[in-house]
């Protein structure tokens, strides 16, 4: 049976080839593309939940609206304690924010004051992929600069920068800070007025002791159990603290991943329907063909499941050669686009607050590849039914007369 | 007797208006409100009580102004602020804070903070507009020798407020200065009360400003001291001086 389907297809080699090529084509098409469009999302995923809003997040049910200073959750040692010891959470790490004059001998501008916890943000976010120069937090007293804002002060790594704020009691705030390193998170807000600063330093400098504006968690088992982890983090935190996953925290970003995912599926499937399409048509144009040869093989006695069976394996065989042939092709570009990455030539550009560099790379996953080798075969075989069962229904005495 | 002894003192006070030399023009009252807390050329001494939903202080300053260009002002207490100063030369803006021995210029986007966590914004402090140049007025009413005058924005005007209602004695004493957004909504309320007789010259002590939406919350500043036409050096306002 395989052999006289294999011969069967290269009866019509030409056709055959052009089906195949095809169907090589949409495959080659589609995976680097959800290569890279995962990349896109991988980024956008790490830029506005890895690094900002963690899985899971803990605040003080008015922060997310007032973004007021005083806002804060007081005994933040008790409760970092209480999810540092969840099972599920991977890391936890605690941050408090503030806003202030920052300036240098030359300029001063507004900025955003992060406080971070130098060794548990580090877990949270990896820090070879904030910085750009310098080094991350190791001391008291030092400071990170958005690229942009360091760049608008003209201030650089090793000089000094001076902080001037409102504290929480009404005095005045104020401060002297060495740039440690520069930072490019993604985020063109931060990047541009973002100041990072050892949790201790922005606490004492702000008069907010042992108060935290958001204690941030990553789940163990990735961004599919954060539902879980919230439920841990809810039963471990007292109340009158409000305890959001990323996607509730987030609803925009979370809307655009999940368009995005919509947005490639309908890629795939018009993909797919293109490549079912090539092979309905070329099967039933040689079971046109072969009405003759089919009309002989049934009065020899070929009983009508064998030839439903024989042109579904025709099928069959032209999606595997087609999906191996487009699994080469594809295979490699996504390679490039994964080590090399692709240059879009519009420069860094910006989405919903994300700067994308330039060059995007992609992502690679097996089920790429799988998720589009399965889809051509199942399709194919769906879309030779049809031509298949048109040929079991043929009656051998008539099929033999036509021409 | 005594009760109708005050009644009687208090019609008079009510029915008697000053006498003037002249009526005051609208412009001149405006101009005069204004001027209230700018002068030619003074030195005071001022408390200012700030009560937020979060925090109440009060601090003590010293202020020197020459006309509406200049100003300086510095902190004398609570200990952990004194020193901390404010230079105003034009529409510029320095801040001094001797805890880091800095001196930071105020950039464009931080005109409209606050001012040492007070009501007022650095704006308030620098902007030298003049009612009378940036708005059209119109006298509404005089009662019991007090003028209400409302001030709307001249369209071109670069003022924050939409309209200002005025209100001030024949003798160019302001009462209450009320501040409208463009929107025509009431923002904060400024009231002048306690006048006093300062150098020879009648001038409120104190000044209470009430932000509309936070109606439990306000800056007073009272004038403990105030000596006019005072002889500054050109040092008097400059960057050196900021750290003195």
């Amino acid at each position: 049976m395989f052999a006289l389907a294999w011969r069967n297809i290269w009866r019509q080699s030409r056709r055959s080839m052009i089906t195949i090529l095809a169907m090589a084509c949409g495959a080659a098409v589609c995976m680097p593309m959800m290569s890279f469009m995962d990349g896109m999302f991988a980024t956008m995923f790490d830029v506005a939940v890895t690094q900002q809003a963690g899985h899971v997040r803990v605040e003080h049910p008015d922060y997310p609206v007032t973004n007021s200073m005083f806002d804060t959750m007081v005994d933040a040692e008790k409760k970092l304690e209480a999810l540092e010891a969840l099972p599920d959470a991977s890391a936890v790490t605690w941050r408090a924010y503030g806003a202030g004059l920052l300036g240098t001998d030359k300029k001063s501008m507004g900025a955003v004051l992060v406080g971070v916890d130098p060794v548990r943000e580090s877990r949270v976010t990896p820090t070879e992929t904030m910085l750009k120069e310098g080094s991350w937090l190791t001391e008291p007293g030092q400071i990170l600069l958005g690229y942009g804002l360091a760049d608008e002060l003209s201030a650089s790594i090793g000089g000094e920068v001076v902080i001037m704020t409102q504290a929480s009691d009404g005095s005045i705030g104020a401060g002297t800070y060495t740039v440690a390193g520069l930072v490019r998170s993604g985020n063109a807000m931060r990047d541009n007025q973002g100041a990072w600063l050892s949790l201790a330093d922005l606490q004492e400098l702000l008069f907010i002791e042992n108060q935290v504006h958001e204690l941030v968690l990553l789940a163990s088992g990735g961004r599919d159990h954060v539902d879980t982890l919230k439920a841990d983090v809810v039963a471990a935190v007292d109340e009158g603290v409000l305890v959001r996953t990323w996607y509730e925290a987030d609803p925009q970003i979370a809307e655009m991943l999940k368009m995005g995912q919509q947005q490639s599926n309908i890629m795939l499937v018009v993909v797919f329907f293109l490549a079912g399409f090539g092979v309905l048509n070329t099967m039933l144009m040689s079971v046109f063909e072969r009405t003759r040869e089919l009309g002989v093989m049934m009065a020899l006695g070929t009983r009508p499941r064998e030839v439903i069976r024989l042109i579904l394996m025709e099928g069959f065989l032209l999606s595997v050669m087609g999906v191996v042939l487009g699994g080469l092709l594809g295979g490699g570009l996504v390679y490039l686009i994964c080590v090399q990455g692709l240059d879009l030539g519009y420069g860094d550009f910006e989405m919903s607050g994300v700067v994308f560099p330039s060059r995007m790379r992609g992502v690679f996953h097996i089920n790429h590849a799988i998720s589009v080798f399965v889809s051509m075969v199942v399709i194919s075989i769906l879309a030779a039914l049809w031509p298949a069962w048109r040929a079991s229904k043929l009656e051998p005495v008539e099929a033999m007369r036509a021409d | 007797m005594v009760k109708v002894f005050a009644l009687a003192l208090l019609a008079s006070v009510l029915v008697g208006p000053p006498v003037f030399a002249a009526e005051p023009t609208i412009k001149e009252l405006l101009d005069a409100t204004d001027d209230v807390n700018r002068g030619e050329s003074s030195r005071s001494t001022i408390e200012m009580q700030v009560k937020t939903k979060r925090y109440e202080r009060t601090m003590r300053m010293t202020a020197w102004s020459r006309g509406e260009e200049d100003s300086l002002i510095r902190i004398l207490s609570p200990a952990k602020d004194a020193g901390t100063t404010t230079l105003k030369v034009g529409d510029d803006m320095w801040n001094y804070i001797p805890k880091i021995d800095r001196t930071m210029k105020i950039p464009p986007g931080m005109m409209s903070g606050s001012w040492m966590g007070s009501h007022f914004s650095n704006d308030d402090l620098v902007k030298s507009n003049r009612l009378s140049d940036e708005f059209t007025y119109e006298k509404e009413s005089l009662i019991d020798g007090v003028y209400t005058i409302v001030c709307t924005a001249k369209p071109d005007a670069a003022v924050v407020w939409g309209k200002v209602v005025v209100k001030v004695r024949a003798d160019k004493i302001p009462v209450e200065v009320a501040y409208y957004d463009e929107d025509g909504e009431l923002a904060r309320k400024m009231s002048f009360s306690d006048v006093r007789d300062f150098d020879g010259r009648k001038v409120p002590a104190t000044m209470l400003l009430v932000p509309a939406d936070k109606p439990d919350e306000f800056t007073r500043i009272t004038t403990t001291e105030l000596d006019f036409n005072v002889k500054f050096d050109d040092r008097t306002f400059s960057l050196q001086a900021l750290k003195e």
